[in-house]
């Protein structure tokens, strides 16, 4: 005797139509998935590029003297920059996130860092160090880019690391070195100096550097940083170093604190310094 | 077996309705069963055809243990397949008719030869029944009961129906699994974790360490340490609300593998009784010890891993009836690895009035320590630049922060009680856990530290602590009922659950590892309460449809403690409490589709929810839930042999296969701009599945799956139906491939019996999408065991990534600074890394210590073939 | 027949919840439905009321405030979802000096949570709501010289000399996406309840030497600016930030005799105080502790 060995046998199946019909999306989506997995392209969205960044100074704005609004013709002999890291950001998203929860920060005023609205779209880190004078582009180096818009430059104001000898050398150690004269009436003043920013994020940094609109990171962008130095001294009263104790090698050292380096330091910083363009 | 019967005075013209009447010349006695003390009686209704074949059993009643009615019933059916009548017979044709038969089996002791005349006496007074017109129904003594059949007066397709007392219900989705280990418990795995891996589409990915929970990839879901998916206990809810590393943290490293008899695996929120945390489905792991005696086990591996385990279960006591202990250590595979932990499970199960009522006792015990290397960033990885000696594999295996890893501790104790009556189950049970954990990890390096004043990043290390109080219980009352000629069934359930917690997050600096600010500090208490109501319903043979809502009610009470001790108006408490609520319905569905036994297809709908985050919410808030809408459908296929005296099946067979989609609204997708997880509107979660297994006896079983998933998030204004529309979320892996196989042999050396066994595990990962387009390379893993042998001892080998692969097991999206904490901080997301672990072997030995002789070896192949003869 | 009844019964209610948030609705169960009402108010805090006291200036001036007015308009509830509460909220003008004021009751906002919150401060037009009533003069003035916030009070010095000061802001501030102080996003509107929430505005921002966190409370330079006179935004305007003046004329130096220099935003183009004070946005969101992302326009 035949064991058995099913427990069940066939009916004639009134709905063998519908399976079928419903295995054809099974079918459908299987199918999908064999193309999509042969596919380079994840679908997730956004691509990143490398760039190049080329940094300048508009040397010919202190390669003649200017004259100030106390009348005094400044011609700045010997300026440097040490500058970074960079961060360039997008246009505030239309429908940002809205974080779950976020752990409170406290704050006594009304929030100034209002780039966390604003996507990072790329940064350089690597520290640039630029002689004010001379007219020649440097290629500071490749950076990572998501491509996309681009709509301000962030540019922290750090001062040259140890590591970085060449910057070092070039402003002497600070963030950025000025050295010239300014004459009127005959009475000439020299001065030279360094600055170096307040180690305070907020404070060493220079925000909202625009880019013309409609500026994107693609594929074979240019990416080029103007550093502006003919306003920096604007602001210097050289009637009040006039007025001060001739130095003993008759050198004025610029330094924290005088009116100079409140002067030099407010010009560095501010976001008309610089420039930036996307081509 | 003669069956009597009695007819009834007809009309003098036709001969009167006659029912079957046994052909006894070819009636073969049933076979005493070995495992059988005394006398085992099973009463049946059969349907006899026209041919005078069986071709329908039901079984009514069984004088026998609940575990064996399965088993015997199945005996029972070959004898009565072998029976052949003389067929019923009606104004002069052959007719199908229904009558109730009782199967006896003997004992060892008695006589085949004595059976006839028993099983004949037994049988005298059953009622026999035969299809009849009305005017016809008259047969006078007992007379015939008339049947009405409609069209089923003829012949039609046979099925043996083996019913318990009350059926417990179907699987309510093709992703709805009962999986019994068998002998897939031999395919290495290092945790009761790990077990999960034998459901199809699901991933591990370990980030945290031994002691950590590995996150959960399913259906498209980043499901996190438990955030999606709902993990329970024996019905013992183990996903920790507001816990400080995650909401919804679910440990299950404390359960010892060795214990873990099945794992019910249910993708998708199908079932009413699914609750919360269930957004991309549900595993409960139930625990059993079919394997009686004392098991001591003894292992040594690479890396200094160690083990010690101990479980007993009790000759004569049922399989929920254990005891067992697992010590566990080890330096782990590369810096800032080691691990130590022990754990304690114990349940005695017992019966009163037979199997009228259950009782169970479980308590469990387990604590841990380990340490965690973290993440590393790829292009540090790629340039060399991490602070381990210079290899690839010392870069590859490398830690920024020594100071990351964790503790875990835990008790817990749940009683429960069930009664059942042949119409009714009712259960309730109770549980009460306490739990602290504490987990340090440090994902960004320096670039987080709240700090205002311009100093140096003192460090993101974040100590992660915390402690819960759980109590609670759950019942549920399931009731059977006949309509339209099939059994139905209703079903109701409560659950409560209260919650006392307390939640914080230091920040820790990285020099001498000392906290210097708070995130936060919370003490919450979360109550949450449910009903469930469903009805599983059996309309035609061919059809059934199950179905219910579920309701659940939160109440959140939140103190935070890290508030400032003044604020505009001046002084105030350091302290604020706030309370919320929120109310989640959920409707769930399954249409069943049967056209032949064995064979189905389903077609399931639901709606899932989480609870919030106590603490992301305010006072008097309607606490949002995550909400999300799953529709799954696919075949089923299930088949097995036939059943020797063990209750082996002499095989098994089931194959499945479904495409699947979830609607999440308002989901949680990690930001990797701000670094945390933040709301971002709707997400579509898609795929299909494909799953076998096939087991030979216990010799040999083998499971294969194969899942592709697609997770996007639809840009505003697309359709529900439009699967693929917007970017897609990263990480999710798309093609997941997994087997598992294991094999044993015995054979005769030396004179002596031997058991050899070997078991595989493969698994694959296919390319898993990064963000920018990117894809993430696949990795293949192979794991492997072998062991031998002989009576009471045996020795095995253990392998873990045989090919000592490198890959990438945990990828994240998100900007670090892992250098000095004054250089300029990286703000752009990068990718980030966690290795999988190398190539490991791992030495043990195992004493089976079964006192009373009969477990001393499995049945060799030469018993099986009598017992199913 | 029972059996038939009852199985009637069971699909009658497993339809009816088959749409679950209407059928919680119908329960009664749900968040939506009643709505609640929203009340916003603006507070000017303990400065407002009592000034900024010398021990809170690095120089030892102290600030009364006698008016502080500040125009609020563009009130919207919205999710991160697009959902929008349709509040209507017209354009209000509202004296913080003394007490704090109540700018819109809104009756009937749908119940929830309305994680994105913002409003905006515009120059004030004639015919404006008051929230209550405002001296006519001031009003006069923010309308013609559109200006969104003005204030008017005196300075103490150390020596115990006064210095009046009225100075309007015609500036353009976005307050977007407000968080309270313990992180929760927007306002959380209860079921048939009513919830209150505030617009701090916190005065002593105009006298902050920089934009960053821990930054002074200074004065003097503004009593130098007004040169006896009151101080208003040509005073300030002739204080260049390179070379600020003391009230003896010379460049004004801190108490370690080094010259005081005010830090502006790092994306402001600023050269004088004036252009530095304009560029102070003043409101926090339910307590100094919550904050909004801002974005400011400085008309010229």
């Amino acid at each position: 005797m035949k064991t058995r060995t099913t427990l069940y046998a066939t009916l004639p199946n009134p709905k063998a139509s519908l399976g079928n019909f419903l295995l054809h999306p099974l079918a459908t989506l299987g199918i999908m998935g064999l193309l999509a997995s042969c596919s380079e392209s994840s679908g997730t969205g956004g691509r990143q590029v490398v760039l190049p960044l080329q940094v300048v100074s508009r040397s010919e704005e202190i390669a003649a003297p200017r004259i100030t609004s106390g009348g005094w013709s400044v011609q700045i002999e010997s300026a440097a920059l040490a500058f970074g890291p960079l961060y360039f950001y997008g246009p505030p998203r239309s429908t940002p996130n809205t974080p779950a929860f976020t752990p409170a920060p406290r704050r006594a005023h009304a929030g100034d860092d209002n780039l966390q609205m604003a996507p990072i779209m790329a940064e350089h880190l690597s520290p640039i160090a630029l002689d004010l004078r001379a007219p020649e582009e440097i290629d500071a180096g490749d950076f990572l880019a998501k491509e996309g818009a681009v709509q301000s430059l962030s540019i922290v104001l750090d001062a040259p690391r140890a590591n970085a000898t060449q910057a070092a050398d070039m402003t002497r150690g600070y963030s950025a070195w000025i050295a010239g004269r300014a004459e009127k009436e005959g009475r000439v003043l020299r001065f030279a100096g360094g600055i170096d920013f307040p180690d305070t994020p907020l404070k060493r940094r220079v925000d909202e550097v625009r880019v013309r609109e409609g500026a994107t990171f693609r594929e074979g962008a240019r990416v080029r940083l103007e550093v502006r130095p003919g306003a920096w001294l604007e602001q210097v009263d050289f009637d009040l170093l006039a007025a001060s104790p001739a130095p003993p090698e008759g050198v004025y050292a610029i330094g924290a604190p005088s009116q100079f380096w409140n002067a030099l330091f407010l010009g560095i910083r501010n976001p008309q310094s610089f420039a930036l363009s996307i081509e | 077996m003669a069956l009597a019967a009695y007819a009834a005075p007809v009309a003098a013209q036709e001969p009167p309705p006659s029912p079957p009447r046994l052909d006894e010349s070819g009636a073969p006695p049933p076979q005493p069963l070995p495992e059988v003390d005394g006398k085992v009686e099973l009463l049946f209704d059969l349907l006899v055809d026209a041919e005078g074949q069986v071709r329908q059993a039901r079984l009514l009643e069984c004088e026998c243990e609940d575990d064996r009615r399965e088993a015997l019933a199945l005996a029972a059916w070959e004898h009565l397949s072998s029976l052949r009548f003389l067929p019923a017979r009606h104004q002069g044709r052959a007719r199908s008719a229904r009558l109730q038969y009782r199967v006896r089996f003997p004992s060892a002791h008695e006589a085949a030869s004595d059976l006839a005349t028993t099983n004949a006496a037994t049988n005298e007074r059953i009622r026999t029944t035969a299809p009849t017109t009305p005017k016809e129904s008259e047969l006078g003594g007992r007379g015939l009961r008339e049947i009405k059949r409609g069209k089923r007066n003829g012949p039609f397709g046979a099925k043996a129906t083996v019913k318990s007392r009350i059926a417990e219900q179907d699987p309510v989705s093709i992703g709805d699994q009962e999986i019994e280990l068998g002998n897939l418990r031999r395919v290495p795995r290092s945790d009761a974790q790990s077990l999960l891996t034998l459901a199809p589409g699901i991933l591990l990915t370990n980030y945290g360490g031994v002691g950590h929970p590995s996150t959960m990839y399913l259906r498209g879901f980043d499901a996190a340490e438990g955030e999606d998916l709902e993990m329970k206990l024996e019905g013992i809810p183990l996903n920790e609300v507001s816990n400080a590393h995650g909401h919804g943290y679910a440990d299950t490293l404390f359960i010892m593998p060795e214990l873990v008899r099945s794992l019910r695996v249910t993708q998708g929120p199908f079932d009413p009784e699914q609750g919360n945390f269930a957004v991309a489905g549900s595993a409960e792991y139930r625990l059993g010890l079919r394997k009686r005696g004392i098991h001591v086990l003894s292992a040594y591996g690479t890396y200094q891993r160690r083990r010690l385990a101990l479980w007993w279960a009790p000759q004569g006591q049922s399989e929920g009836t254990f005891v067992g202990v697992s010590l566990q250590a080890g330096d782990g595979f590369g810096p800032n690895r080691a691990f130590a932990n022990a754990t304690a499970i114990g349940q005695y199960e017992g019966y009163l009035q037979g199997k009228k009522w259950r009782y169970r006792l479980l308590a469990f015990g387990a604590m841990g320590r380990w340490d965690n290397a973290g993440v590393l960033r790829a292009d540090d990885f790629e340039a060399r630049r991490l602070p381990c000696a210079g290899s690839q594999d010392a870069q590859f295996f490398c830690t920024y922060d020594p100071n990351q890893g964790g503790s875990s501790a835990r008790v817990g104790i749940s009683p429960s009680l069930r009664w059942q009556s042949a119409n009714e189950l009712a259960e309730l049970g109770l549980f009460g856990m306490g739990r602290n954990l504490r987990v340090q990890e440090n994902f960004t390096g320096f670039l987080n530290d709240p700090r205002t004043d311009g100093g140096a990043q003192r460090g993101d290390n974040l100590d992660q602590q915390y402690n819960a109080t759980t109590l609670g219980f759950r019942s549920r009352y399931r009731r059977r009922w006949q309509w339209l000629d099939h059994e139905q069934y209703t079903e109701v359930g409560a659950y409560m659950r209260y919650d006392d917690a307390d939640t914080a997050i230091d920040r820790r600096r990285r020099e001498l590892n000392v906290p210097y600010a708070t995130d936060f500090r919370r003490r919450i208490r979360e109550t949450n309460v449910a009903a469930y109501l469903r009805s599983d319903l059996r309309l035609l043979e061919w059809f059934a449809l199950s179905g219910g809502v579920r309701a659940d009610m939160f109440g959140f009470h939140v103190r935070d403690r890290n508030r400032p001790a003044e604020d505009r108006l001046g002084p105030r408490l350091p302290y604020e409490n706030s309370d919320a609520y929120g109310v989640a319905l959920q409707p769930r569905g399954t249409l069943r589709f049967i056209p032949r036994p064995g064979l189905e297809w389903l077609v399931s709908a639901g709606v899932g929810a989480r609870s919030s985050d106590a603490a992301a919410l305010s006072q008097d808030e309607f606490a949002p839930f995550t909400r999300v809408t799953s529709f799954e459908t696919g075949p089923l296929l299930r088949r097995a042999g036939s059943t020797s005296s063990r209750g082996i099946p002499s095989y098994k067979l089931e194959a499945r296969s479904s495409i699947f989609f979830t609607r999440v609204e308002r989901d949680l997708v990690f930001d990797a701009n701000a670094g945390r997880n933040s709301l971002s509107g709707p997400s579509h979660r898609s795929g299909w599945m494909a799953f076998g297994r096939f087991a030979w006896r216990d010799w040999f079983d083998l499971q294969a799956s194969l899942t592709y998933t697609r997770a996007h998030l639809p840009p505003e204004g697309a359709s529900t139906f439009d699967l693929f529309a917007g970017p897609r979320l990263p990480f999710v892996p798309e093609w997941l491939a997994r087997l598992d196989a294991a094999a044993q042999k015995e054979f005769q050396l030396w004179g002596q019996d031997w058991t050899l066994s070997g078991a595989l595990g493969l698994a694959f990962v296919g390319r898993r999408p990064l963000p920018f387009d990117q894809y993430a390379d696949p990795w293949f893993v192979v794991d492997a065991s072998t062991g031998l042998r002989w009576r009471w001892i045996e020795l095995s080998l253990i392998a873990e990534n045989l090919l000592d692969a490198r890959y990438r097991q945990a990828e994240f999206n998100y900007a670090s600074n892992f250098n000095d904490p004054s250089s300029a901080p990286s703000r752009l997301p990068a990718r980030h890394f966690a290795a999988g672990p190398p190539f490991q072997l791992m030495a043990q030995l195992t004493l089976h210590l079964d006192f009373d002789g009969r477990a001393k070896r499995p049945p060799s192949p030469a018993q099986h073939r009598e017992e199913t003869r | 027949m029972k059996t038939l009844r009852q199985s009637i019964c069971v699909f009658t209610l497993l339809a009816t919840t088959a749409c679950a948030e209407e059928a919680g609705n119908a329960l009664g169960l749900g968040g939506e439905g009643k709505g609640g009402e929203l009340v916003v108010r603006a507070h000017g805090g303990k400065e407002a009321r009592e000034g900024i006291a010398s021990s809170a200036f690095v120089d030892g001036f102290a600030v009364r405030f006698t008016h502080f007015v500040l125009e609020i308009e563009d009130f919207v509830l919205e999710t991160s979802e697009g959902e929008n509460a349709s509040v209507a909220s017209d354009p209000v003008l509202v004296e913080l000096v003394p007490e704090p004021a109540l700018l819109y009751r809104f009756p009937a906002v749908a119940t929830g949570r309305w994680d994105r919150v913002s409003f905006k401060s515009r120059a004030a037009v004639a015919g404006i709501r008051q929230a209550a009533p405002i001296e006519e003069r001031i009003v006069t003035t923010m309308v013609e010289r559109a200006y969104s916030t003005y204030m008017e009070g005196e300075l103490s010095s150390p020596a115990g000399q006064v210095y009046s000061f009225a100075l309007g802001f015609p500036v353009d501030v976005d307050y977007m996406r407000c968080t309270s102080g313990d992180g929760t996003s927007g306002v959380v509107i209860p079921r048939n309840g009513s919830v209150e929430t505030e617009l701090t505005w916190h005065l002593t921002h105009a006298f902050f030497d920089s934009f960053a966190e821990n930054s002074s409370l200074r004065a003097e330079a503004w009593a130098a600016a007004g040169s006896g006179s009151v101080i208003d935004g040509a005073a300030l305007a002739t204080q260049n930030l390179a070379s600020l003046r003391g009230l003896d004329g010379n460049l004004l130096d801190d108490t370690q005799g080094v010259p005081v220099i005010y830090i502006p935003p790092g994306g402001a183009n600023t050269s004088t105080l004036l252009d530095f004070v304009l560029h102070a946005r003043f409101g926090h969101f339910n307590g100094l502790e919550g904050f909004c992302q801002t974005d400011i326009r400085i008309r010229p």
